[in-house]
C-alpha cells in the first residue's frame, strides 16, 4: 500500500494504474521487488508517453499557418487564417472589452438576449467552440470558379469529429477528417484536391517554420485574379470630394497585385491592410501634398475629439482641376474660383498666392467643448481650427484682405435678411495677431441661431496660420504651435477620442435628436435611444485612429482601436 | 326645415363603420393606420373623436424641439419638422388645423427669407388655432413673418400702406364686399406702426397715426386690435370662415343653409374654433354621402396620409421634398390666397409623380419607409384576401366595381406573391382614382 500513497502523491492521474501495480505485486508473490522495479519502470514509460503526447499536442496547436496555408490551392485568389483561433477570440474580446456600462438597460437586454441566441444556435459557448472547430488553426481559401468562388477549408481541430458533426448542418460542406485535420469544401472533389495536397505536402513543410511571423489572423488576396471582379472605373465614378480624399488610396488597391490584411487583439485592437502598389508618381499620387513623405504635425489634444490631417493638395486641385475631376466638377471648382479671387483681391491669386503660400497638408482639428455663456444656443459648436505652416509672412496679408471681403459679403447679406452685421475687430496676443468676426448681441425672439454663437477668427504667426470657428479655438491652436511641434506623421492620420466625442452628442443631444427624427423619420424615443446607444459607444473608446501611409512600394492603412479600460 | 349640422346618430342601418372613421381620420388629420381605424370603428364616434382631438395633447415637446428646429436657420429643416409633426402628432386636427391656417394666412418664406419668423408662425398656429379666432387674427395682426410679408413694417403715419389692411378684409376675416375702401384707407392708419425689429413685433409709437378714423360706421382714435375687434364681431366673418372649413373639411362646394348653420354654430360657441369644429365633425353632414370623397387631396393628404395609412414610418425631409414637387411647398404658398387646391392638385405630371412617390416609398428607393410591405400580407395565401387587405390598408375597403376588379386581375396575374408583388398591389391600388380623393 505504501507504493499507492507514493504514486498517488507523485501523480493523482496515475493512481489507477498504481492500483493495478499493486495487484501485479500481489500474484508475483515472491518476486515482489521485481514487480515493483516493472511497475514503476512501467509508470516511467506511461509518463513519458504521456509527455510526448501533450508536447506533440502543443507543438501541433502552435504549428504556423503557412503549414495548413500550403494545403491549399496555389490558385485560391483568396485566403484566410487564423492561427489559433481561441486566443484570437480572448485577444478580441480583451480589446473590445464587455459592454459599456452606460448602455442603456433595453439595450443591454437586448445584446444579453442576442448573445444568448447566438450561444444557442452555434451550440457552445464562442471558444469552446472555435477549439472544437479549429483549437489548433485554421486556413480558408476561395478559388475562382466561372462567376463563382469554390471554397477550401483546412482546420486542425481538438475534437475532429465532433467538428466534422458540426458541419453536418450545412448539407452542402462535404468533409474528412486525415491525420487530425479537417478537411472541407462545397463537393468531394474538393475534399479530394485537399487530400491530395496533404499527400504531397506533408514532408515538404517544415514543423515550427516561420512561426514567430504569424498575425493572429490574416487575409491575402490575389487583386490580379479578381481584377475582372474589382469595379476598375471606380475612382472614375467618385464625385470631386470622394476623389480628393479617397482617389489616392483606392487607385492603389486598383494597381495593385496583392493585399494582405493581419488582425491583432490585446490591448489594442488593430487591423493592417498592405497592398503592393503605390500610386506615388501617378496621376492620383498628383494629388498628394508630400507624397507620403513624413513631416512634422501638431497632436491632438487630450480633451480634442477630431482630428484629420490628410496628405493632400488643394493647391494641385484647384490648380489643375482637369486632371483630378470630372467636367460638372471643373466647372463648380470654376464657379468656386471666380468668387475666390475676387476674394484675394486685384494684386493677387487665391490659388498661387493664398493656398500657394500656405504649406500644406493642412490639420483640422475638432477641439473639445467651449464654456456656455449665458443664453446659448441649442447647438454647443466644438472649436474647430483649421491650420496651416507658412513660408513667409507675405501670405498673411493676401489672407487679411481675403477675409475683410468675405466679413464684408456675409453682412451685406444679413443685412439683406434684416440681421444685425458681425464686427470685424483686430486681434492680438502673445502667440500671434489676427482679425475676428464678433457677431452681434442677440436680441430676437428665442435663442440664438448657430451662426451667432461663433467669432470666425484668423490668426498668424511668422510660421503659422490658423482659421477657427471661435476666437478661443485659435487662440488654443496658436499657443500650441508657439510650444514647439513635435509631432511627425505620414500619410493621411485620423484621430478619434472617444470620450470628447461623446460630450460633444451630450451636449447637442437635441440637436441631434431632431436631426434623426427629421433625417430618418424616427419617434422622439427612438431618435433618443440611437445617441443613447451611440454616446455609451463612443464613451467606452479612449482612441480610434486610422493611416494611410502612401510608401514607395506600397500603400498600407492601419485602423487601431484602444478601448477605455 | 332640417338643421344641416344635427348629429350623426349612429345606428343599425347607417353604423359608424370602418369607413366612417377612415373619413373621419383623413378630413380632420392626415390618416391612420388600419389597426388604428379598425380599433377606433368599434370603439365609435366619441372615440375617434378624442384621437383626432384628444383633451389632452400628448405631442412630445413639441415647443421645446422649436429652438433646435431653428437653430440653423433653413427653411427645410422648419418643413422637415412640420411634416414630421404631421405624421407624429398625438393630436392629428391641431396639425391639420395649423395647415388650415398656413393657407389662411398664406405667408410665404420667398419673400421673407426668414425661417424663424415662419417657424414661429406655424408654432403660433399650433398655439392658438383651435382656440377664439379673435385671439389668433390678433397674434396674426402682431406676427413678424406676417407683417412684413403684408409690408405692414414700411406702413406710417406720413406714408401709409394699404397691403395688411386689405388682406385682413378680404383674406383673413371677412371676404370680398364686406367692406368699402375707404375703410381699407382708415384700418390702414390704424396699424401704423405695427413694425419689427430684432425679430419681434414693435410699436414704433412715433411712426403710428393716433388720429380719429371711422371704420364700418364705427369712428374714434381706432387702432389695430379695435379694427380686429370689429372685423370679427360681424355676421359676414362668420358666414365667411364656415364658408372655408366646410369647403376645406366636407365638401369644395357648400350649400348656403349649411354655411349658415355653421356661422350660427360659430357664434353660439364665442367664436371658438375647435368647438366649432368637433360640432361639425358630429354632424350627419359631414359623414353625408355627399361629402365622402368628394375632395382632391392634397399632396400632403396624399403623402402624409399614405405612410399614416400603411402604418410606416418615412423620412421627412424626403417627404417634404415630394410634396414641395408635387405642387405644396410648405412655407411657400405660392401666394397672399394660399393654395387653390381641389382640382389644381391634379394634372397629368402631377398624377404621375404621385405615382412615382408611392412605387420609390413602397420599394425603398427613397425615404427610408420602415416596413416591408410584403409583412402587411403576411398569411395572406389567397389573392382575393390580399385585394382585400390592399383596399383595407389605402381604402377602408370603399372602391367601386371597376376598380377591385383592376385589382383582382392584377393579383390573379401574380404568380406566387413575392415582396415585389406586394408593392405591385398597393401602388396600384394608391393609382386608383378614389385614392386620389379624400
Amino acid at each position: 500500500m505504501s507504493g499507492e500513497t507514493t504514486i498517488q502523491e507523485v501523480d493523482h492521474g496515475v493512481s489507477i494504474r498504481s492500483v493495478a501495480c499493486s495487484s501485479f505485486r500481489d500474484e508475483l508473490g515472491s518476486d515482489r521487488q521485481l514487480g515493483v522495479a516493472v511497475g514503476y519502470v512501467l509508470q516511467f514509460m506511461t509518463r513519458i508517453l504521456r509527455c510526448a503526447i501533450a508536447v506533440l499536442g502543443l507543438v501541433q496547436f502552435s504549428m504556423p499557418q503557412q503549414d495548413l496555408r500550403a494545403l491549399l490551392p496555389a490558385d485560391c485568389a483568396v485566403e484566410v487564417g487564423v492561427a489559433a483561433p481561441v486566443r484570437l477570440i480572448e485577444a478580441l474580446e480583451s480589446a473590445i472589452g464587455d459592454l459599456p456600462p452606460d448602455l442603456p438597460a433595453a439595450v443591454r437586454a437586448m445584446a444579453g438576449v442576442g448573445l444568448l441566441a447566438a450561444r444557442n444556435w452555434l451550440g457552445a459557448p464562442v471558444s469552446e467552440l472555435a477549439a472544437t472547430l479549429a483549437g489548433g488553426g485554421a486556413v480558408l481559401g476561395l478559388r475562382r470558379d466561372g462567376t463563382r468562388f469554390a471554397p477550401f477549408l483546412v482546420t486542425r481541430p481538438a475534437a475532429p469529429e465532433d467538428a466534422r458533426d458540426w458541419l453536418r448542418r450545412y448539407p452542402d460542406v462535404e468533409t474528412v477528417i486525415v491525420d487530425g485535420l479537417l478537411l472541407a469544401s462545397s463537393t468531394a472533389a474538393g475534399c479530394a484536391e485537399l487530400r491530395r495536397g496533404l499527400a504531397a505536402r506533408a514532408e515538404a513543410v517544415g514543423v515550427g517554420e516561420r512561426a514567430a511571423a504569424e498575425p493572429m489572423a490574416w487575409l491575402e488576396v490575389d487583386l490580379v485574379a479578381l481584377r475582372d471582379r474589382l469595379p476598375r472605373g471606380a475612382v472614375g465614378e467618385f464625385d470631386g470630394g470622394q476623389r480628393f480624399l479617397l482617389a489616392p488610396a483606392v487607385a492603389a488597391v486598383l494597381r495593385g497585385e496583392r493585399l494582405r490584411a493581419e488582425l491583432t487583439g490585446g490591448d489594442v485592437l488593430r487591423l493592417v491592410a498592405r497592398v503592393d502598389a503605390s500610386t506615388r508618381g501617378t496621376r492620383w499620387g498628383g494629388l498628394l501634398a508630400v507624397g507620403g513623405a513624413p513631416r512634422p504635425a501638431i497632436a491632438l489634444p487630450a480633451d480634442g475629439a477630431l482630428q484629420i490631417t490628410i496628405d493632400r493638395s488643394l493647391g494641385a486641385l484647384l490648380g489643375s482641376p482637369a486632371r483630378f475631376l470630372s467636367d460638372s466638377d471643373q466647372l463648380g471648382v470654376q464657379e468656386f474660383l471666380s468668387i475666390a479671387e475676387l476674394l484675394a483681391g486685384p494684386k493677387a491669386s487665391f490659388v498661387d498666392d493664398l493656398v500657394g503660400g500656405l504649406q500644406e497638408p493642412f490639420v483640422l482639428s475638432v477641439l473639445g467643448l467651449e464654456p456656455a455663456e449665458g443664453e446659448s444656443c441649442p447647438i454647443r459648436l466644438p472649436g474647430v481650427a483649421l491650420t496651416a505652416a507658412i513660408d513667409s509672412a507675405d501670405v498673411t496679408v493676401a489672407l487679411r484682405r481675403a477675409a475683410q471681403v468675405l466679413a464684408t459679403i456675409i453682412n451685406a447679406e444679413r443685412l439683406e435678411q434684416g440681421r444685425r452685421p458681425f464686427v470685424l475687430r483686430r486681434a492680438s496676443s502673445e502667440f500671434g495677431d489676427g482679425l475676428v468676426a464678433e457677431p452681434p448681441l442677440w436680441r430676437g425672439p428665442g435663442l440664438p441661431p448657430v451662426e451667432d454663437t461663433l467669432t470666425p477668427t484668423l490668426m498668424w504667426s511668422e510660421e503659422h496660420v490658423v482659421l477657427a470657428t471661435t476666437r478661443t479655438a485659435a487662440e488654443g491652436v496658436m499657443r500650441r504651435v508657439a510650444g514647439g511641434v513635435d509631432g511627425v506623421v505620414a500619410g493621411d492620420v485620423i484621430t478619434l477620442h472617444g470620450d470628447s466625442l461623446a460630450r460633444l452628442i451630450t451636449a447637442n443631444r437635441r440637436v441631434l435628436e431632431l436631426g434623426r427624427m427629421l433625417d430618418e423619420g424616427e419617434t422622439m424615443s427612438d431618435a433618443a435611444r440611437f445617441f443613447d446607444i451611440m454616446t455609451a459607444v463612443a464613451a467606452a473608446v479612449r482612441s480610434l485612429v486610422v493611416t494611410v501611409d502612401y510608401g514607395a512600394d506600397a500603400t498600407t492603412m492601419t485602423f487601431e482601436l484602444e478601448r477605455r479600460r | 326645415m332640417t338643421d344641416p349640422l344635427a348629429p350623426y346618430e349612429p345606428s343599425v342601418r347607417d353604423p359608424f363603420d370602418l369607413r366612417k372613421t377612415g373619413h373621419l381620420l383623413r378630413r380632420a388629420g392626415f390618416g391612420a393606420s388600419l389597426v388604428i381605424r379598425r380599433r377606433l370603428a368599434r370603439a365609435g364616434l366619441d372615440a375617434a373623436l378624442e384621437f383626432v382631438a384628444p383633451a389632452l395633447d400628448q405631442t412630445p415637446a413639441a415647443d421645446e424641439l422649436l429652438q433646435e428646429a431653428i437653430s440653423f436657420g433653413e427653411i427645410e429643416r422648419v418643413r422637415a419638422f412640420r411634416v414630421w409633426l404631421a405624421l407624429q402628432s398625438a393630436h392629428p386636427l391641431r396639425q391639420r388645423m395649423s395647415g388650415f391656417w398656413h393657407g389662411h394666412f398664406a405667408t410665404s418664406n420667398q419673400k421673407l427669407r426668414d425661417p424663424r419668423a415662419m417657424a414661429l408662425q406655424q408654432a403660433t398656429f399650433d398655439r392658438l388655432g383651435l382656440g377664439r379666432f379673435d385671439d389668433l387674427v390678433l397674434a396674426m395682426c402682431r406676427d413678424p413673418a406676417l407683417l412684413r410679408w403684408l409690408d405692414n413694417d414700411v406702413n406710417t403715419s406720413q406714408q401709409p400702406n394699404e397691403n395688411f389692411a386689405r388682406e385682413l378684409f378680404e383674406l383673413f376675416t371677412l371676404g370680398r364686399g364686406h367692406y368699402t375702401e375707404r375703410d381699407i384707407r382708415e384700418a390702414a392708419r390704424a396699424f401704423s406702426g405695427w413694425h419689427v425689429r430684432d425679430g419681434r413685433f414693435y410699436f414704433a409709437r412715433r411712426q403710428h397715426d393716433d388720429g380719429e378714423k371711422e371704420v364700418f360706421g364705427r369712428r374714434g382714435p381706432l387702432d389695430g386690435d379695435d379694427i380686429v375687434r370689429l372685423c370679427v364681431g360681424r355676421g359676414e366673418s362668420a358666414r365667411f370662415l364656415a364658408a372655408r372649413w366646410l369647403r376645406f373639411f366636407v365638401h369644395p362646394a357648400p350649400e348656403p343653409d349649411e354655411i349658415e348653420a355653421l356661422a350660427r354654430v360659430y357664434e353660439r360657441a364665442g367664436r371658438d374654433v375647435g368647438a366649432t369644429l368637433l360640432v361639425l365633425f358630429r354632424s350627419r353632414l359631414f359623414f353625408s354621402t355627399r361629402a365622402f370623397r368628394s375632395k382632391v387631396k392634397s399632396p400632403a393628404d396624399f403623402v402624409i396620409g399614405t405612410v399614416r395609412s400603411l402604418g410606416g414610418r418615412a423620412q421627412p425631409t424626403w417627404l417634404a421634398r415630394v410634396m414641395a414637387s408635387l405642387g405644396e411647398t410648405w412655407l411657400e404658398p405660392p401666394s397672399v390666397e394660399g393654395w387653390r387646391g381641389e382640382r389644381a392638385w391634379l394634372s397629368p405630371a402631377s398624377w404621375l409623380l404621385r405615382s412615382n412617390f408611392v412605387a420609390d416609398l413602397l420599394a425603398r428607393r427613397n425615404g427610408g419607409f420602415s416596413l416591408s410591405p410584403g409583412r402587411l400580407f403576411r398569411g395572406l395565401n389567397v389573392p382575393e384576401h390580399r385585394v382585400r387587405a390592399t383596399l383595407m390598408l389605402l381604402l377602408d375597403g370603399d372602391v367601386g366595381e371597376e376598380s377591385a376588379a383592376r385589382l383582382q386581375a392584377l393579383a390573379a396575374r401574380q404568380r406566387g406573391f413575392s415582396e415585389r408583388d406586394a408593392c405591385e398591389l398597393l401602388h396600384a391600388a394608391a393609382c386608383l382614382p378614389e385614392y386620389q380623393l379624400s
